[in-house]
């Protein structure tokens, strides 16, 4: 019986990934994800005879919204998903796709999905004007399309005054950690770059203490490695400085990070953020040594010399892949992405037993790693490679039957909720009332008003963003880059600052929305009510939706028209889907 | 750090049932671990966001610095500042003022993150830990099943800076609530009134999409649910409504109004067992006798609300009968200088620090541990353990109070490792401080 299901299942999958409007071709993407999910047993969950069955394809205008989303952080309009949805193009998907990342808005989504990962945000050392050139460094190389491999390298190994824009990566060292001898801040920044841009973020726990006893069943990898394994890498930090400015012209208050030509890495400590270093048979220095090659630099210029052997590492190249994917596909082939173990990545090198290979498809990581690789890390070739695939398509509506272990499966695409920016943008687009926010500088604010939260720099302090909107905008957790993560999560306060905020409803008046002033303007209620469902969630109504809404239109009359309008508006802000990403 | 796949768990764990299931609870000497405190259910606790200086307030070291209105009084050997905390020095019978509590850290950022979360937050193991009041969340059925407010209240607080959940379900999760200016729940309160609410409500409705849905819809629409709970709900609105001449008593200010919000919660049962409440900004370098901030004379300076506040809850929950049920406990991430002040005429960062707690069935009316006349050394730590009280030996003493296995671990999902509530509590390294009780 579960044989035939599972064939049957399968045969709904191949279909599935052929039914593809707009020809996306099976790539390597979708054979090593159909591979996976043909060894797996569907088993009984919960006692019912529940099978996971796979999704059927995305409708088109699921595809626009999400596409949108995942590209660029914003919900298309109505007009983009009429024409979208009206289009009989074949190619009408993948030539979206190129339009999106040839955009200004991928642009600010990627500067800001880059600017979490470096950890953007206003500190002590960086001040806000090192925070903007930060963010504007950061901006400047997505849209340059400068290779991962240099933008990652850039953040590891500048140097400059961390107010310049021109080398706003600098700022990436400027880690504010309890004060401590200087092995501590080597270690802090080592720790940062090693989480960050090799996904190991173990080394944190080495350079405390031996991987043996601590990480025995957390990482093969690890419970081989010592300290002073991750000393020989964080040595690569040891001759970082930075001298603060004092000068009072716009440089006032900035740090000029640079590297000196001498210093070592002693064990010498007794007090500070870590355990005691002491000399360890008779070694009381640690010389800089890359890897298990123990590859040594060649020049004095130490930070360099690892960024050069960071973006060669293996590891590099899986970290991003890992990440992008999680970013897109909404689950990661390797969970936690900062705790990548090395020695069980490998599916021609697999681990002895009990260890099983990390990745829920190995192979797949590494083709997607390697394509990274190949293409020169060039971030657009590589998202549009994942939205080519079968698996990226699918729909993620379920009826019931699927269950969280298919996530891992791709067996449908996992809808999430949007990130707070994206939400606070969706609403400032869907009514065409946008705000204006000032962004601090160290002496004072820009100019320039900003509108769009895509295009925050960093957290916004209370100076740069008051209550309505940062309550608003916080409710959706955005994270602080700092101790507080980012989070998908939902939660009551959320629909509560949906349903009666003032950032929402000042918002939904035809007087002073051009958006609802536009839909005020169609005589016909179908026509009100399909712009507006276009509009919000990015769909024409159901026939039930359709039917109720123009019922309460008619009901308005034509005095209370407008008010009927502003309450279709609300009611689709408080439909669950409108904060979601499908 | 994008912490995405968080959700992804908590999806799973969802899937298996309740909020327990899922977890390895690995066995902690369980009975004995319990108190033996019959009732305490509750806990308020304030933090003093900034740090507040205990030389000048709860453990007071007079001298040439100290403004004459401070009026300092002897209570059964308590030395107190009666003109600086009037309210307060009423009360001292049922407070204990703790002398002997050392922060870890002196930087504001990593200090408020250790206190909340009870164990250092730059370590690996401390990944997505969750608030102490998440925890407790997590442990006490609700009071009251149909109670419109989860476990854990959070007043006063910017959003998005105190730690949540972490890896605990989101039920789990504060419900944060920013200034309370006594004038009902504003969030609560749909903007164009109850009648156009109304309408909304009901066209939503009609307008909810049958068919296929997905996990996340459904938690949004429980969420939803909760919240249209809330709104124009007449228990809630009363209970964050704080009357004129309530306001005053309390202080006039929205500390004073969050207390009386939170003695409201709990004594008409409304949900919350946790209920922080967040006060600063106490951080100060400079000028700290100046008129907003330590000044006796002036009734709305922080030292004057914090007294008007705290003392007017502790008042009140006495008198309500709830006070033995109820721990009250008011610190903030570290303390301060002591001695005269800086040339800036304040005083900076220091670790020894003092805590006010009251409630709970404490033996009040005493100072635990002691410093020396300078008020910089801990002479007499006061308890049992013969040491200086750490952040994770109150975390103790709160679960402990509560009735909570202090000693358990659960698995961390993030790390693959063991959470433990209280750090190193397999090793004893943190007990709770009973001698509050003795």
């Amino acid at each position: 019986m579960s044989t035939l299901r599972l064939a049957v299942g399968m045969v709904l999958f191949a279909l599935a990934a052929q039914a593809q409007p707009g020809g996306a071709s099976s790539n390597f993407i979708d054979e090593e994800i159909q591979a996976a999910s043909k060894r797996v047993t569907w088993k009984r969950v919960n006692g019912e005879g529940a099978n996971i069955k796979p999704a059927p394809p995305s409708t088109d205008a699921e595809y626009l919204r999400r596409v949108y989303l995942d590209l660029t952080g914003r919900i298309p309009t109505a007009g983009e998903v009429r024409s979208f949805l009206a289009s009989s193009s074949s190619s009408k998907r993948a030539e979206t796709v190129d339009r999106l990342l040839e955009s200004e808005w991928f642009s600010d989504r990627w500067a800001q999905w880059f600017a979490d990962l470096g950890r953007v945000s206003h500190n002590v050392q960086r001040g806000y004007t090192g925070r903007n050139a930060f963010y504007n460094w950061i901006r400047n190389a997505v849209r340059g399309r400068m290779p991962l491999s240099d933008l990652a390298a850039g953040m590891v190994a500048s140097q400059g005054n961390n107010y310049d824009e021109a080398v706003g990566a600098v700022n990436f060292t400027l880690v504010q950690i309890p004060s401590g001898p200087p092995q501590d801040l080597a270690d802090a920044i080592f720790a940062r770059t090693a989480s960050t841009f090799l996904g190991m973020g173990h080394y944190d726990c080495l350079l405390c203490h031996d991987g043996r006893g601590h990480m025995d069943s957390l990482s093969l990898w690890g419970s081989r490695s010592t300290r002073l394994d991750a000393w020989r890498m964080a040595a690569f930090f040891t001759r970082i400085g930075y001298q603060r400015v004092n000068t009072s012209n716009s440089y006032f208050d900035s740090n000029v990070v640079s590297d000196s030509s001498s210093g070592e890495y002693r064990l010498n400590t007794g007090y500070g953020n870590r355990p005691a270093r002491a000399p360890i048979g008779g070694v009381a220095t640690v010389q800089p040594a890359y890897g298990t090659m123990r590859d040594t630099p060649k020049t004095e210029n130490w930070r360099r010399e690892f960024a050069q052997r960071m973006v060669r590492d293996p590891m590099f190249a899986r970290n991003f892949a890992n990440r992008l994917w999680l970013q897109m596909m909404g689950t990661a082939l390797v969970e936690p992405v900062d705790a990548l173990d090395p020695d069980r990545l490998d599916p021609a090198k697999p681990p002895p037993a009990p260890w099983e290979l990390q990745a829920s498809h190995p192979r797949l990581l590494e083709k997607l790693a390697a394509r990274l690789v190949e293409t020169n890390f060039d971030l657009r070739g590589f998202l549009r490679l994942i939205t080519q695939s079968s698996a990226y398509q699918l729909s993620s509506g379920y009826n019931g039957a699927a269950r969280s272990e298919g996530d891992r499966l791709y067996v449908r695409h996992r809808a999430r909720r949007m990130e707070a920016e994206a939400i606070h943008d969706a609403v400032a687009i869907a009514t065409g009332v946008l705000p204006g926010y000032r962004i601090r500088t160290t002496a004072g604010y820009l100019p320039e008003r900003l509108h769009w939260a895509n295009q925050f720099p960093g957290p916004m302090s209370g100076d740069e963003m008051e209550p309505p909107e940062a309550e608003f905008f916080e409710a959706f957790f955005p994270g602080d880059r700092n101790l507080q993560p980012r989070s998908e999560a939902g939660s009551t306060r959320q629909q509560l600052y949906l349903m009666n905020s003032a950032f929402v409803n000042s918002r939904l008046r035809v007087e002073t929305s051009p958006v609802l002033q536009r839909v005020a303007s169609l005589k016909k209620n179908e026509d009100v009510a399909a712009e507006l469902f276009l509009t919000f969630l990015s769909r024409p109504p159901g026939p039930l939706e359709l039917a109720a809404a123009v019922e309460s239109l008619k009901k308005a009359g034509r005095e209370k028209r407008n008010e009927a309008i502003e309450d279709l508006a609300w009611a689709c802000i408080n439909k669950p889907e409108f904060i979601v990403n499908p | 750090m994008i912490e995405q796949r968080r959700n992804h768990r908590r999806l799973f764990f969802r899937h298996f049932g309740s909020a327990v299931g899922g977890y390895c609870l690995l066995p902690g000497a369980a009975a004995q671990q319990r108190s033996t405190r019959a009732g305490v259910k509750n806990v308020v606790f304030v933090f003093l966001s900034g740090g507040i200086s205990q030389v000048d307030t709860f453990d007071l070291k007079v001298g040439p610095w100290t403004p004459r209105n401070f009026d300092p009084t002897h209570f059964r050997g308590i030395h107190f500042p009666r003109g600086l905390l009037p309210v307060l020095s009423e009360a001292l019978d049922d407070i204990v003022l703790i002398r002997s509590v050392r922060s870890w850290a002196e930087e504001h950022s990593l200090a408020r993150q250790w206190l909340q979360i009870g164990r250092n937050p730059a370590t690996p193991d401390a990944r997505l830990s969750p608030h102490i009041g998440s925890v407790i969340a997590s442990e006490l059925a609700p009071q009251n099943p149909n109670a419109p407010l989860p476990a854990y209240v959070c007043l006063n607080a910017v959003a998005g800076s105190i730690p949540g959940e972490g890896f605990l379900p989101a039920a789990n999760a504060p419900f944060l609530v920013s200034q309370t200016k006594g004038d009902g729940l504003r969030i609560a309160m749909h903007p164009e009134g109850k009648e156009r609410y109304s309408r909304r409500a009901a066209l939503l409705a009609r307008l909810a999409t049958p068919g296929p849905s997905t996990p996340l819809i459904e938690e949004d629409a429980v969420y939803q649910k909760s919240a249209r709970s809330l709104i124009f709900n007449a228990a809630i609105d009363a209970a964050f409504t704080v009357a004129p001449a309530e306001r005053v008593r309390y202080g006039d200010s929205p500390f004073g109004n969050a207390c009386a919000v939170a003695r409201n919660l709990l004594t008409r049962k409304l949900g919350p067992r946790f209920i922080q409440i967040n006060f600063g900004d106490w951080d100060h370098h400079g000028n700290i006798y100046a008129p907003g901030a330590l000044d006796a004379g002036n009734p709305k300076s922080l030292a004057r609300q914090l007294d008007s506040g705290l003392g007017s809850l502790i008042a009140d929950l006495k008198a309500s009968g709830a006070l033995n049920e109820t721990l009250v406990i008011a610190i903030g991430e570290f303390g301060r200088t002591a001695g005269p002040l800086t040339p800036a005429q304040g005083r900076d960062h220091a670790l020894l620090q003092s805590a006010l707690v009251a409630g709970g069935g404490v033996r009040g009316g005493r100072a635990l541990g002691s410093t020396d006349d300078t008020g910089a050394r801990i002479r007499d730590a006061g308890w049992r353990r013969d040491r200086e009280i750490r952040h994770e030996d109150l975390e103790a003493t709160i679960y402990w109070a509560l009735g909570i296995d202090w000693t358990k671990a659960i698995v961390n999902p993030e790390m693959g490792g063991r959470y433990f509530y209280v750090p190193g509590s397999d090793r004893q390294e943190y007990t709770p401080v009973q001698d509050l009780w003795v």
